[in-house]
């Protein structure tokens, strides 16, 4: 069995996986991050949305192999007290939550490259993560206050 | 080790509900143990720490009574809202069906309202007592307020805390008296989701998340079509794949065990059982199953169009409700007025596909996974391997939603069965196309309404036949949920050839009533020349009696809540929305306008659409919703549900749409079962009305009116009258 090495907040992990092993399952079944969720499996929803060197990728969908060298960010690698978390907590976004971490995900993403995004460019951004409890009004509106929040 | 036994404690309430109090816990000699905590009750524990902790005894899939019943609770016993920590209680029938049934038809908070508070207020009632014996004052001059218990004139002030020892010892009242509203500082008040700080930080623990050492995870290979078979499988070649434990056949036993509807159970099929998920999910993608055959491989949308015109040359209809003599009505009349409904088959698509982890031992059974409906699951899995339901431990985890979906047995009996056979614990993993393409669904079916009209207009009969796709037991969910019983009226309900499984799906029966009659009652007032508010309080106002047997037990509607709550309810909504109508056209609002309302459980919810439609680009601007539903329980939290309820009947209304081909479910995922995005999602606003009636729900009510406000309103805009769900793509219509 392959091994490989990855950079996931900050933290170095080895672990032998077939190289073709979505990321998302090394994290969950290896790793046991079970942040970062399964929904579709074909990078359809959005749930499983972590960061490979700050860009927004569906975890279900990219290979481990892939992901050697990056710097991979998932949701326990976000600070507590950060500005999208705290808008987050603020709207009170989450209903049943099993989408929320891959919704904050892309969020953060997306506010660390357009700080101050239009309406267009969030659902531009955020039309990849589905929420079945239909939270997207607050989502919309914890990204427009984090943008406010940002530390710059 | 010292054994425990319990006193059970009087009847209280007009109720007679058996509070099994535990007080006070008395050792083998029947002498009171000395106990630093005061646990009146099987929901609380109060320690020398001054922290209630309360247990939750539903099932939390995002519709928030986690929080809701945790407010109800710590109002009654008047507790310190930062006081309070809730747990989720691990399924134990010592809760019996009144704590701890199913968690369904939006009838949480509205089932436990009265329980809730009768074991809170008996709580209460000790502390009070307990601090006017500390104190050495009447009990009378003694309230419990925010923690604490206070003496009326002197403001002396005792915390619960100081209070856990003394109140143990008190007597259990034989009567308690509930809390003022006037005097509520936690219920009526916006409190966030107690779950919140957890989901945000990718910390609150979902089946998904369960991990049990030494287990292994198992994707099935389910039959196609419900019922089928399986002849053979190429077992030896999975089981070569690196990472693979085993191949095994799985089969429903259900069916030769229990003759209650087993279409919703377990389906045949083949499980892969792997050392992690993705190994299971690839193996059995490699795994070839030989089927038996079935008749329903002839199935496809066509033949769902020829049952259905069979359905309608076939007069053998059941009668669900009856006043008065239609069918008489019927022959004679000369002006009738009739139109036709169609809701199709459609998918939970919840987020966290099903999952169930199982460790069977041979003493107990421990389960990991979520269910609406713990009584029922472990009853029918029980029947499976032949174990009562005291043999299984259930720990009820919060879902990543549900919708329905999860009131239903399949995924955890095959858990139970694979752990029973490899005899250690397995989880078991639906992926998403198991979840599209192998369950049950809301049920394919037309609502045909015809009325009789009199020459002036007035409604003589009015009929509502139903086509249904559904398996026998599904025909009870035909119950009306309706407000309008102005006139005699039959209701029927014609069954249709089972096609595929039919499952609760949010909302219910009420979503293609919902449709069909608020539809109808539009296009009978353009019909009659009247403005369809007017002539929606017309009706409402002009009620005839009802038999006083009406009702239907299972949906806490009857005679009284139709009468008494839901009619009054259905005249305040929309004289509420008559009000937002006149304001909008006040401020020259550009959008054309479309109304509907529906009740669900004695909730009522009535909504106006705001839309645009250019070259058959519709835009649904926005979305009011005005909500009777008593007492407000958590303002923030009801509001979310409306707006989930919003998006999720936009979703139905827009693309959700299940299709058969050959037996077969065509759709197996988001890229062709789509569903509504944030892109396309409208404004939002919600109203309640203010009650001081029992609260009655709130999960399900804002669904219905979605469909039939949005048509009504894109009738008025382009003359189009669209009688069919879903409706992208009819006279190729578009979302803007």
């Amino acid at each position: 069995m392959p091994r490989f090495t990855l950079n996931i907040n900050e933290i170095e992990y080895t672990v032998e996986a077939p190289e073709r092993m979505p990321i998302l399952w090394v994290l969950r079944d290896h790793l046991k991050l079970t942040g970062s969720k399964f929904g579709c499996g074909i990078g359809q929803c959005g749930a499983c949305t972590i960061h490979a060197d700050g860009i927004p990728i569906r975890g279900c969908c990219v290979p481990v192999k892939a992901l050697e060298g990056k710097v991979l960010r998932t949701i326990e690698g976000v600070p507590g007290e950060h500005p999208v978390k705290e808008s987050w907590r603020k709207f009170d976004v989450a209903q049943c939550g099993y989408c929320q971490t891959g919704q904050i995900m892309s969020a953060i993403a997306l506010l660390d490259r357009k700080p101050n995004p239009t309406e267009e460019e969030i659902n531009r951004a955020m039309k990849g993560n589905i929420c079945r409890c239909g939270t997207y009004k607050r989502v919309k509106n914890a990204i427009e206050e984090a943008s406010k929040n940002q530390i710059t | 080790m010292k054994r425990r036994f319990f006193i059970q404690t009087v009847s209280l309430g007009s109720s007679g509900f058996a509070l099994s109090a535990t007080l006070p816990l008395l050792d083998v000699n029947g002498v009171p143990e000395k106990n630093a905590l005061f646990e009146p009750n099987l929901l609380m524990s109060l320690g020398e720490d001054g922290i209630v902790r309360f247990k939750y005894t539903r099932h939390e899939m995002g519709q928030g009574s986690f929080t809701g019943l945790t407010m109800i609770f710590a109002e009654e016993l008047g507790a310190d809202w930062e006081k309070i920590e809730v747990s989720q209680a691990d399924y134990d029938e010592k809760y019996g069906n009144r704590l701890y049934g199913n968690t369904g038809g939006s009838g949480t908070v509205r089932r436990m309202w009265e329980p809730l508070r009768e074991l809170a207020a008996t709580a209460r009632t000790m502390l009070v007592s307990a601090a006017a014996e500390k104190m050495n004052v009447p009990i009378e001059e003694c309230f419990a307020d925010n923690g604490m218990v206070v003496h009326k004139s002197s403001t002396e002030r005792i915390p619960f805390g100081e209070l856990a020892s003394l109140a143990s010892h008190q007597e259990v009242p034989k009567t308690v008296t509930f809390r003022d509203v006037a005097d509520y500082n936690i219920i009526g008040t916006p409190k966030k989701n107690l779950n919140q700080n957890k989901i945000i930080e990718g910390q609150l623990q979902y089946s998904m998340d369960v991990v049990i050492e030494d287990m292994v995870y198992a994707c099935i290979v389910r039959a196609p079509i419900m019922g089928l078979d399986v002849i053979s499988f190429n077992s030896e070649e999975v089981k070569k794949i690196e990472g693979v434990v085993d191949v095994l056949q799985v089969s429903n036993r259900l069916e030769e065990v229990d003759e209650s509807d087993t279409k919703t159970s377990m389906r045949n099929g083949v499980a892969v059982i792997a050392k992690d998920t993705w190994t299971a999910f690839e193996a059995a993608e490699k795994l070839q199953v030989e089927w038996t055959n079935s008749s329903l491989e002839d199935g496809d949308m066509e033949s769902i169009e020829n049952d259905l015109a069979m359905a309608k040359g076939n007069s053998a209809a059941h009668t669900i409700f009856e006043t008065g003599n239609v069918p008489n009505e019927f022959k004679n009349t000369s002006r009738t007025f009739s139109r036709t409904y169609r809701n199709p088959f459609q998918a939970h698509a919840l987020m966290e596909p099903m999952c169930a982890t199982a460790d069977y031992r041979e003493d107990s059974c421990e389960i990991w996974s979520s269910t609406q409906h713990p009584n029922r699951i472990l009853l029918r899995t029980g029947i499976v391997v032949d174990k009562p339901i005291g043999f299984f431990l259930l720990h009820n985890l919060p879902c990543g939603g549900s919708f329905g979906r999860r009131f239903y047995d399949d995924f955890i009996t095959e858990a139970v069965v694979l752990s029973k056979v490899l005899q250690r614990p397995v989880k078991v993993v639906w992926s998403r196309k198991d979840e599209v393409a192998t369950s049950g669904y809301h049920a394919l079916q037309e609502e045909e309404h015809t009325v009789s009209l009199g020459e002036d207009g007035k409604i003589l009969a009015w009929r509502l036949r139903e086509y249904m796709s559904a398996q026998t037991e599904e025909l009870q969910w035909a119950f009306p949920f309706q407000v309008y019983y102005n006139t005699q009226r039959l209701q029927e309900v014609v069954q249709v050839p089972f096609r595929l499984p039919i499952m609760a799906w949010r909302s219910v029966q009420a979503h293609p009533h919902a449709l069909g009659l608020e539809s109808f009652v539009d296009e009978l007032a353009e019909h009659l020349g009247k403005d369809p508010l007017e002539y929606r309080l017309e009706l409402l106002e002009n009620q005839m009696e009802l038999p006083k047997s009406f009702g239907e037990e299972r949906f806490e509607v009857n005679y009284n809540s139709v009468k008494e709550i839901l009619v009054p309810r259905a005249i305040r909504v929309y004289k509420e929305l008559s009000r937002l109508r006149d304001q909008y056209v006040m401020s020259n609002g550009e959008n054309t306008l479309g109304f509907a309302g529906h009740s669900f459980g004695p909730t009522f919810a009535g909504q106006m659409a705001e839309i645009s439609v250019e070259n058959n680009k519709l835009k649904v601007h926005k979305i009011t919703c005005v909500v009777d539903c008593g007492l407000v329980i958590n303002p923030q939290l009801a509001e979310n549900q409306i707006e989930g309820s919003i998006i999720w009947g936009l979703s139905a209304l827009f693309y959700n749409n299940v299709t058969i081909k050959k037996g077969v479910v065509e759709q197996s995922n988001f890229d062709d079962y789509k569903v509504l995005r944030v892109d396309k999602s409208p404004q939002m606003e919600v109203i309640f009305l203010e009650s001081e009636e029992a609260p009655s729900g709130i999960g399900e009510p804002g669904v219905p009116p979605v469909a039939p406000a949005v048509l009504n309103a894109i009738y008025k805009a382009t003359g189009k009258r669209i009688r069919k769900l879903p409706i992208l793509g009819i006279d190729n219509l578009e979302l803007a």
